[in-house]
């Protein structure tokens, strides 16, 4: 029996449609998994970020009552919480975060000017709070960062960036931190 | 042009091969711990670290809830939250699923302390009576130099919260998302791609008979054929499963350590310790320097 070379042919393209479709499936699920991964990662972020918007009406109070003179760095805190609430995209509630991050460590700077608020007990008990959610928001940043990178190097490597983008799967970003922001606020009494 | 076949095969395999573990940055090596008090800056006597050890002892058996005390002389080149968090990750202090452990750090060279709860005690533990506690029953005896004094008035009064308050069960805003997800194995994945090659060896069965249903055929000699043809594709698709299966398989390995992250890091060995008990922290507690 001669074998025709069009069965052949088709024979192989159906071994390739088998082979492919296996790894397909395989490849996008893997991405479906990790993409919900970064979500969930992401969530707990919010999780925190939102803890620290909470305490901050509460601190803005108790910083009122001892140095009520400090307008600017008081009006600061107020616009940088708004930019949060209204920050939509991931890139844009990352940057209000930074900035909040920013505002917060030249609150604590000011407060060094006011004795009686520094030994306050709520105020004290407020700044460990804070600098507890500081940390928390830090330890989710880092556990996101991860999930974001392993995600990132899976859709561009070779050849799975071509079933990456077929199926429209892309790049996250990080949750960087500028430099200058980097410490936490510290309690220092 | 049998090397140009082959080349990109051989470069693909080098690449994957060469591509780094994404796991972050290079992890300072961080002590195993040697018991619940692990005193690496041995500023603990005897008699205070078997005190510490009982009351550890009954917290766990009234409630459950685990506290390690580490001493050590530096967290560099980490800061002490970082550390702590590393720690935590690493011993993994606390009941797994109930998150209630508690590790007290103390760095001696560097002055700096810190209390971190896991995520089951973030309830009865919140970062402002951690900071109360740290002021009063911790910090004025670091000041004067006395460290086993302040670690134990410290533990005690923690302990206290912890086994007046119940067994710490509230989560504050602990989600389930914080445990790990795992991705699909290969195999997982190459059984659904065997599924998926044996949807299409019926649809193209399928079609191969109903193409050929001797309409167009009518000569014996050619029905044979297609026949014959038609098991000889059955036998090359079942055959090709396997190969479907593995093949979509070994793409799937992804880097074993995407999961892992900050969860990297197994048990340990320390003696007769029995070794934590999985919990897990999110960061909370509170920390100062004297």
């Amino acid at each position: 029996m001669k074998m025709k070379p069009a069965w052949i042919v088709l024979g192989v393209i159906a071994l390739g449609v088998v082979f492919g479709g296996g790894t397909f499936v395989s490849k996008w699920n893997q991405l479906v998994t990790m993409d919900t991964d970064i979500k969930a990662k992401w969530a707990q972020v919010e999780n925190q970020l939102q803890r620290r918007a909470d305490l901050i009406p509460n601190l803005v109070e108790t910083v009122k009552g001892f140095a009520a003179q400090e307008r600017t760095i008081l009006e600061a805190i107020a616009n940088a919480r708004a930019r949060l609430a209204g920050a939509g995209s991931v890139q844009d509630r990352i940057a209000a975060s930074n900035e909040l991050s920013g505002v917060l460590s030249r609150l604590l700077v000011v407060v060094e000017n006011y004795p009686q608020l520094k030994s306050d007990a709520t105020f004290i008990r407020l700044m460990d709070e804070l600098a507890g959610t500081e940390n928390r928001l830090s330890v989710e940043r880092k556990r996101y960062n991860d999930a974001v990178q392993v995600y990132n190097v899976a859709i561009r490597r070779f050849p799975d960036t071509l079933i990456a983008s077929s199926l429209g799967f892309k790049q996250q970003p990080f949750f960087e931190v500028p430099e200058a922001a980097r410490q936490a606020p510290q309690v220092r009494f | 042009m049998d090397w140009l076949r082959r080349l990109p095969l051989r470069t693909g395999l080098l690449l994957l091969l060469a591509l780094p573990s994404p796991a972050f940055g290079a992890a300072p090596k961080l002590p195993s711990p040697a018991g619940p008090v692990t005193d690496l800056a041995g500023i603990l006597d005897a008699g205070t670290q078997q005190r510490l050890l009982r009351l550890i002892r009954d917290v766990q058996e009234r409630t459950t809830a685990e506290i390690a005390i580490l001493t050590v002389p530096s967290t560099e080149p980490l800061t002490v939250e970082e550390y702590a968090v590393a720690i935590f990750d690493r011993w993994k202090i606390g009941k797994r699923g109930k998150d209630n452990g508690l590790l007290f750090l103390v760095a001696v060279r560097d002055r700096r302390m810190r209390i971190t709860t896991g995520y089951g005690l973030e309830g009865i533990l919140p970062d402002g009576k951690v900071g109360e506690i740290r002021d009063r029953d911790i910090v004025p005896y670091f000041r004067a130099g006395r460290y086993p004094e302040g670690i134990l008035r410290g533990t005690e009064a923690l302990a206290k919260v912890i086994q007046s308050e119940g067994q710490g069960d509230a989560r504050g805003q602990r989600q389930q998302t914080g445990r790990p997800v795992h991705g699909r194995s290969p195999l997982v994945s190459g059984v659904t791609g065997i599924l998926l090659a044996v949807f299409l060896v019926l649809v193209l069965f399928t079609v191969g008979i109903s193409a050929t249903e001797g309409r167009l055929f009518r000569r014996r000699r050619h029905r044979r054929y297609l026949v014959d043809m038609r098991r000889v594709w059955l036998e090359e698709l079942l055959r090709s499963r396997w190969v479907g299966g593995v093949g979509g398989g070994s793409w799937g390995d992804g880097p074993g350590g995407w999961s892992a992250g900050g969860w990297a890091g197994g048990g340990f060995a320390a003696g007769d310790f029995g070794g934590f008990g999985g919990g897990a922290t999110g960061g909370g507690g509170a920390g100062g320097d004297w």
